[in-house]
């Protein structure tokens, strides 16, 4: 590119900057003298002001609030959106899915049952596990296996001698959940009963 | 601050802050979005009510007027997405500004002049959208090289490429449109 062209092609990159104003003094001093010089530069000129001024029109004059009530309800709906009650937006959000709020309650407690299975929530079944018992029998401190030959009321006689109490049983197999009256016998009284010839077998139940 | 008002659900703050970037935030859409007023409406709205929505998303780190612009465009770009539009790749060359001397800069002289506006617009519309966001920041918003360069994220170099390439588009497809015959480029 010889100095005229090269000339010309700053003068180029710097126009749009000296019809909006923002050249520097000196930058701006150099297009002036081009344009002094060229005839071809002045057209350029005189097409980069039109281009600008037809820029400016295309974006049309706007009253700064044009659009504002509009825009102040859509503000306050997602302001009054952030401050629901949970249960309402839970309610809400069911409704967008297309489901009822029981359906959606449903589903997610599938959800829920699903991510248990899966493991991401501890099973309570992965745990340190002694017994699988109802309720009453998880107060028991020991299990005893009666003989087949023993009546009710010799046995009633030896657990009252043991100051022992049945929660539980008798068991298909015979067995009866019982409570001791204090933890710390539990040993003595399991060594009683294994003793008797009433019971086949005693087993020391841990407590949860 | 105007913000922190917001933040509070001052409609008085609202208001002060809409008022004073709303025509911004227009403008810089309607330069993106040329042929659906009515997209460029709701894009102006979703931008301002996302950024009421999340003031504290704005750091300070850039000017606000930046920060605005640059939800403006992901909404431009969300919907140009939705309407399966693509914009328009234009690479451009730093170094591509030529000295050569062209006479066809006289073709506004073939136009009448009540119709040079609207021809001008015309054509305005068919560049790609990088040359029209360049244009809009130095001819609209009237900002210097370093800050259109800022404000769309290329070098300067890149945003004198743009602003001379549109330039001689807009003056192709007005030669085009109004029969200018200046002999072509020649080197001067």
């Amino acid at each position: 590119m010889d100095d005229k062209a090269q000339a010309r092609a700053s003068f180029r990159a710097a126009l749009p900057f000296y019809v909006n104003g923002t050249l520097p003094e000196g930058e701006r001093a150099e297009v002036e003298a081009f344009l002094a010089l060229d005839a071809g530069a002045r057209d350029e000129l005189a097409f980069a002001q039109a281009l600008a001024g037809a820029a400016r029109q295309h974006v049309e004059e706007r009253d700064p609030m044009t659009g504002f009530d509009q825009f102040q309800k859509r503000l306050a709906a997602a302001r009054a959106e952030e401050r629901k009650p949970t249960k309402r937006r839970w309610r809400d959000w069911a409704a967008s899915w297309g489901f009822s709020p029981a359906l959606g309650f449903v589903i997610a407690l599938l959800g829920l049952q699903t991510v248990m299975n899966l493991g991401v929530v501890p099973n309570v079944a992965d745990g340190p596990v002694t017994r699988s018992l109802a309720t009453s029998q998880r107060a028991a401190n020991l299990k005893i296996v009666v003989s087949a030959n023993a009546s009710m009321a010799q046995l009633v006689e030896l657990l009252q001698g043991q100051r022992c109490q049945v929660v539980w049983g008798p068991g298909s197999g015979g067995e009866f959940w019982l409570v001791v009256d204090d933890r710390k016998r539990i040993d003595a009284v399991r060594a009683a009963l294994l003793r008797s010839n009433l019971v086949d077998d005693v087993l020391v139940l841990e407590q949860e | 601050m105007l913000l922190n008002q917001i933040a509070r659900g001052d409609d008085t703050a609202s208001a002060r802050l809409y008022a004073a970037y709303q025509p911004l935030v227009y403008g810089y859409v309607r330069a993106q979005v040329w042929d659906d007023l009515h997209a460029v409406e709701e894009i102006v709205s979703d931008t301002l009510l996302v950024a009421f929505r999340k003031t504290d998303a704005y750091t300070g780190v850039s000017e606000f007027s930046t920060w605005l612009c640059g939800i403006a465009r992901n909404k431009v770009a969300d919907w140009r997405r939705r309407k399966g539009r693509r914009e328009e790749v234009f690479v451009e060359d730093p170094d591509a500004i030529d000295g050569a001397a062209a006479p066809g800069w006289g073709v506004l002289e073939l136009i009448e002049e009540r119709e040079r506006g609207t021809a001008l617009v015309e054509c305005m519309d068919r560049l790609p959208d990088s040359q029209r966001e360049a244009l809009y920041w130095s001819a609209v918003e009237e900002c210097g090289l370093d800050e259109v360069a800022a404000r769309t994220g290329v070098p300067e170099g890149t945003v004198k490429s743009r602003l001379f390439h549109a330039r001689r588009r807009v003056r192709e497809c007005l030669e085009r449109a109004f029969g200018g015959d200046f002999g072509g480029e020649r080197n001067g």
